[in-house]
């Protein structure tokens, strides 16, 4: 049985500019012929309009759309920055409300406690981005890589705490962590509002929403740009948090299923 | 629950008070974190006085993390975390509990600390009520979120690098509210001290408040 | 200027598909050694 070269192949990794094809692998010899991973149709499909909307939205934002007024070319990074801030929040949150439906007896389930520490994860690739992205905007634009301001500190206390329910997930298995898990994710999201408003009395110097505020400077190719981006983002997102769900699943499996099926294995090569 | 909170801090506190590791091992940690900020700064008078609120709590906080270790250390020994488990007592009140110790613990240091800032700092205490007041408020925080986290991380084998990631990124916005209260406190700025005692009464109630719904269920799965 | 913009939206490209990689990585090995029945999504 050869099952060594399974042909890997990009399932639709968006934005890498290699688009899935629906060719076969060359080892897709395996029972059941489907090939290994955590990719599907439906990942499939939302990966290809992931790659789809992420390079329409660099169409429009790096040839169509004008440069602005007063940012200049700097305007362009109005695309990838407030979107990976906004889905930061997102999988910080859903990691919040997922630990919640977790805690909450009448909902417990697995599934629960698999959707907050794959929506915490990709979160914090996302917070990394946005802090990444920010910083090369405030270098370009304040002249400093890093400065001590509101929403910036409070988003790397963010990245810190997560980073921290990220090394508590990785101890301990079963309910016990699971349950732990989930009682940290909680007592971490209530002090988000306190570091909310602890950073913003301390400083504040950032520009306010660009979409949500009052007086909305923002217009035409520009809002297309930056709501394209959203949805890029937005599907890039959903495509990692499924894949990230399913290998969470398959890592659970693992613990329990894994040792004796690898073991069976080994015991039928050497009788066969 | 309360009278549970009494016995378990009346415990904690005679093993604290018989084995001295508190006065013989963390309050000398503590003057020496002040003497090495001071080595930091370079003796540079002026900067030294300006700092002195941040770097009280900073070392404030360093011994918070030990208090907390080693409330749960005492408690891993001998397998003493289950005979807590089984003891019957309200978890609730295991909680407060352990919390009342470790804030007693931490109020006798930030006394000792905030003597050692007056005389090797040269701070000028002023408002005493906004310094006290300040100080209640946030060792209660730091106390109730600490056991959170200790009985959090107490059965792992990676608790002690895993605790201070846990506890510091929490206990960010303490250290931030008590500095700026104290910086208005020694009259190094003109804010009103007292809008930050509120966001730290509020975070020590919510914390308290979550220790007491969730011990039991932490204590279960350490 | 444009070095920035540039920094900006490569660093969201590289960090997005280093850990797409990752994560379809980690699934695929953990697949290979779990029996085909586990991945109830297929």
């Amino acid at each position: 049985m050869t099952t060594t070269s399974t042909g890997a192949t990009s399932t639709g990794a968006p934005s890498t500019g290699a688009p899935s094809t629906g060719a076969k692998p060359a080892g897709a010899g395996r029972s059941g012929g489907s090939r290994p991973g955590t990719g599907n149709r439906t990942t499939r499909v939302v990966g290809v309009a992931a790659l789809i909307t992420s390079a329409v939205t660099a169409y429009v934002g790096l040839v169509v759309s004008p440069p602005d007024v007063t940012q200049g070319v700097l305007v362009r990074l109005i695309y990838v920055h407030p979107a990976a801030a906004t889905l930061c929040y997102v999988g910080f949150g859903g990691c919040a409300l997922a630990s919640l439906a977790y805690l909450w007896p009448r909902t417990r389930s697995p599934r629960w406690d698999r959707l907050a520490g794959a929506s915490a994860e990709v979160g914090v690739v996302f917070c990394v981005l946005t802090l990444v992205t920010g910083s090369i905007w405030g270098r370009a634009s304040w002249g400093v890589w890093w400065t001590w301001d509101a929403r910036l500190t409070l988003t790397a206390l963010l990245l810190a705490l997560f980073l921290g329910y990220m090394a508590l997930r990785r101890t301990g298995e079963g309910e016990s962590r699971a349950l732990r898990c989930a009682i940290a994710a909680v007592c971490f999201s209530v002090v988000v509002p306190i570091d909310h408003y602890a950073t913003s009395w301390w400083r504040t110097l950032h520009q306010g929403n660009t979409l949500l505020g009052a007086n909305v400077k923002i217009h035409g190719w520009q809002l297309t740009g930056m709501l394209l981006s959203f949805v890029a983002y937005g599907l890039i997102f959903a495509w990692l948090l499924i894949h990230r769900y399913r290998v969470e699943q398959l890592e659970d499996r693992y613990e329990t299923v894994g040792f004796s099926a690898a073991i069976a294995a080994r015991r039928a090569e050497g009788g066969g | 629950m309360w009278r549970d909170a009494v016995l378990v801090a009346g415990k904690d506190l005679r093993v604290e008070a018989r084995s001295r590791v508190t006065t013989n091992q963390v309050a000398p940690y503590a003057l020496l974190v002040l003497l090495l900020f001071g080595f930091a700064f370079d003796q540079d008078h002026r900067l030294l006085v300006q700092a002195a609120p941040g770097l009280f709590w900073v070392a404030v906080l360093f011994c918070a993390l030990l208090a907390i270790a080693r409330s749960f250390a005492v408690e891993a020994a001998d397998g003493a975390r289950d005979g807590l488990r089984m003891s019957g007592l309200d978890p609730a009140g295991i909680f407060l509990g352990k919390a009342a110790a470790v804030a007693v613990e931490l109020a006798a240091l930030e006394v000792l600390l905030g003597a050692g800032i007056v005389v090797l700092f040269g701070s000028d205490l002023r408002d005493y009520g906004l310094l006290v007041a300040t100080a209640v408020a946030a060792t209660i925080g730091l106390a109730a979120s600490g056991t959170v986290y200790g009985i959090m991380s107490a059965g792992l084998r990676v608790r002690e690098t895993l605790l201070p990631l846990l506890m510091l990124p929490v206990l960010a916005p303490v250290l931030l509210a008590a500095t700026q209260a104290w910086r208005a406190a020694l009259g190094l700025s003109s804010d009103d001290g007292w809008q930050w005692i509120g966001l730290l009464a509020t975070f020590a109630t919510i914390y308290t408040s979550l220790g007491v719904l969730g011990f039991g269920a932490l204590l279960e799965g350490a | 200027m444009e070095a920035y913009v540039a920094g900006g939206w490569g660093a969201a490209v590289v960090i997005v598909s280093l850990y797409a990689w990752r994560v379809v990585h980690r699934g695929r090995v953990l697949s290979r050694s779990l029996p085909d029945e586990e991945r109830t999504w297929r």
